[in-house]
């Protein structure tokens, strides 16, 4: 079974796993969706980490080192940033972290791993806009004027197909291509701001 | 002057501790419960985070492991510098406490 939501809180994301795992769907990989896999109704203890890794070798040393402690790795990757753990060892405590310090880190990591994209875009932005001959500047919102191949109107059959669906791409990246990066930037924004958010919430919470 | 780092966190302190002899990170977890006799339990997440930040401080160095999967650590001659000052300052502590206790026959 797949299934697309969206979390902005680890705690949550927890719940609703071990949620999923009482149902019998077991979480197996995780993309833009949640994938499952159908088991037996289990009291799953599920946590999410949230780390990054420079090198195979030492993705491979973190998830032995989990495994060593009873958690095993579910679903992640080395540059998934979000890395989700289910309980195997009954001696093992309830959680992958044993300081409020560490367990707030998470917050605090991918605040700053968006902060960087949603600045590194800005400047972007201003680039685009300098330039005079911008599709903002110019309010043109037609597509036909993107395509840049002489007489490509006049064409018929499949040489205009042929030439038409070659360009395309490049004419939406021409004429839309600030749209998408602007998409892209609110939502970098929006990220930045409710993990900012949630960081001091749970700060706030632990007395920190 | 005393060192910007000190005093350690109790968890750092067994860490530096614990890699005075080559150590993987779940025998490092598992020697800090041994030495604080149960008293501090490292949890696999915050353990990984410490170890991470006292590579980045050049406390501890991952040296060659006979096991691909698992890393092996050492605390560096910076890293033993600190545990020493770190003791010093505790020894301290303890001695100048248990003299006023004394006097005050308590």
């Amino acid at each position: 079974m797949i299934k697309f939501k969206l979390f902005a809180n680890f705690t949550k994301e927890e719940a609703w796993l071990e949620k999923m795992a009482k149902k019998g769907y077991l979480l197996t990989q995780k993309d833009l969706f949640y994938h499952f896999t159908k088991t037996q109704a289990t009291n799953a203890v599920i946590r999410i980490d949230y780390r990054e890794f420079k090198t195979a070798a030492d993705y491979t040393d973190y998830g032995t080192l989990f495994a060593d402690s009873g958690w095993q790795l579910m679903a992640g990757s080395r540059h998934s940033g979000k890395q989700y753990f289910l309980k195997t060892s009954h001696s093992a405590s309830n959680d992958i972290f044993s300081d409020a310090t560490s367990r707030l880190a998470r917050y605090k990591v991918v605040y700053q791993a968006w902060s960087t994209v949603t600045i590194t875009l800005l400047p972007l932005f201003v680039v685009i806009y300098l330039q005079p001959d911008n599709a903002i500047n110019l309010g043109q919102f037609g597509l036909k004027q993107w395509y840049y191949t002489p007489g490509l109107w006049s064409l018929t059959g499949a040489e205009f197909w042929g030439k038409f669906l070659f360009e395309t791409p490049f004419a939406i990246m021409r004429g839309y291509g600030w749209l998408i990066l602007l998409l892209f930037f609110l939502a970098s924004a929006i990220i930045t701001i409710v993990y900012g958010w949630h960081y001091r919430a749970q700060c706030k919470k632990e007395g920190g | 002057m005393r060192d910007k780092a000190l005093p350690l966190t109790e968890t750092v302190y067994y860490i530096l501790l614990a890699t005075l002899h080559p150590t993987h990170g779940y025998a490092i977890m598992q020697k800090i419960e041994a030495l604080s006799h149960g008293e501090v339990r490292m949890a696999a997440g915050t353990l990984y985070g410490a170890i991470d930040s006292l590579q980045k401080q050049n406390l501890i160095v991952p040296v060659a492991s006979e096991d691909p999967r698992r890393k092996v650590y050492q605390i560096t001659t910076a890293g033993i510098a600190l545990l020493k000052q770190d003791t010093a300052r505790m020894q301290h502590m303890v001695t100048t406490t248990t003299q006023h206790l004394k006097e005050l026959g308590l």
